[in-house]
């Protein structure tokens, strides 16, 4: 084991590898970690707020609904008396006999395609909203996994609690300005010992 | 038509319609009517308009995505358990106290 082997080498190639591990891995802020789950939250609320919101749209679009039916059905009971009316005159044309009844049917077509129309516009509005909160449920997925990745542990997350644990941090740069020196001169006697091994 | 090109129409018509008489009043009246229901069975299409302009992602898209960093995440904690365990050897082999 190449390790056991470093013997009079020991401290530079042990600074030298833990600088390396070091730089490699760094640690999650703790306030990254406490946003990340704080945004889960963020993101019920705004689910639910969505579908509240979703609610009140349709409410209201059945109430339009409503209104325009209840006109439509007015017009297509007074179109009927004026009909009737114009139909039993005894002063009517051939033509206007004729004209009359080609207005009649097309009144019929024409209410029915209205009231489609508006069952038509209240699906679109309701298919919609099913999307929206669907994608926002993604949403709140897509954020759960990112929040499963910054509170996992992370590469050099145990090297930087070990470093933490120092008595203080003077004493912590005091080393690591003091081992600088000793890494460059680690890198060197590491050649040479590869060199050697080889 | 638009609804406003609509309710102007019927406002001409309606204006027209007061100097006709017999069955041309009749025939007048019974368009402005068919307007009238027009108008009616328009009266949610700008809010279906709207609500039809959200352009959301394609949701398999965004599975896709999720299981691709699930994934990702997966291996990484694999790769950090094989790191941890190498530096905990490190440190017990070269007897490191930091």
């Amino acid at each position: 084991m190449i390790l056991y082997r470093v013997g009079n080498f020991k401290s530079p190639l042990i600074v030298c590898l833990l600088s390396l591990f070091l730089v490699i891995g760094c640690a999650t802020p703790p306030e990254v970690k406490q946003l990340s789950i704080k945004q889960s939250e963020y993101f019920d609320v705004a689910i639910k707020a969505v579908s509240i919101q979703s609610d009140a749209l349709i409410i209201a679009t059945e109430k339009l609904i409503q209104n325009a039916i209840v006109n439509i059905e007015l017009e297509e009971k007074n179109s009927k008396i004026e009909f009737n009316d114009a139909l039993l005159s005894g002063s009517l044309t051939q033509d206007q006999a004729n004209d009359i009844i080609e207005r009649i049917s097309q009144k019929s077509k024409l209410i029915k395609q209205s009231k489609d129309d508006l069952t038509n516009d209240l699906n679109i509005i309701k298919n919609k909203i099913v999307e929206l909160k669907l994608f926002l449920t993604k949403m709140k997925e897509v954020n759960t996994t990112m929040d499963a990745y910054i509170q996992s542990e992370k590469a050099g997350e145990a090297v930087v609690k070990d470093i933490l644990n120092q008595p203080n941090v003077k004493a912590l740069l005091a080393t690591v300005s003091e081992l600088t020196p000793k890494i460059m001169t680690g890198v060197d006697e590491l050649n040479d010992f590869i060199t050697n091994i080889n | 038509m638009n609804k406003s090109e609509l309710l102007n129409k019927i406002d001409q018509l309606s204006d027209a319609a007061e100097n006709f008489e017999g069955y041309e009043k009749f025939a007048a009246k019974d368009d402005i009517s068919n307007l009238k229901i027009k108008v009616n069975s328009m009266i949610t299409s700008d809010i279906a308009n709207k609500m039809s302009s959200i352009s959301l992602p394609e949701t398999e898209d965004m599975d896709d995505q999720i299981k691709l960093a699930n994934d990702a995440i997966k291996s990484n904690e694999n790769r950090v358990s094989a790191f941890n365990s190498a530096y905990g050897f490190l440190k017990n082999a070269l007897g490191i106290v930091l």
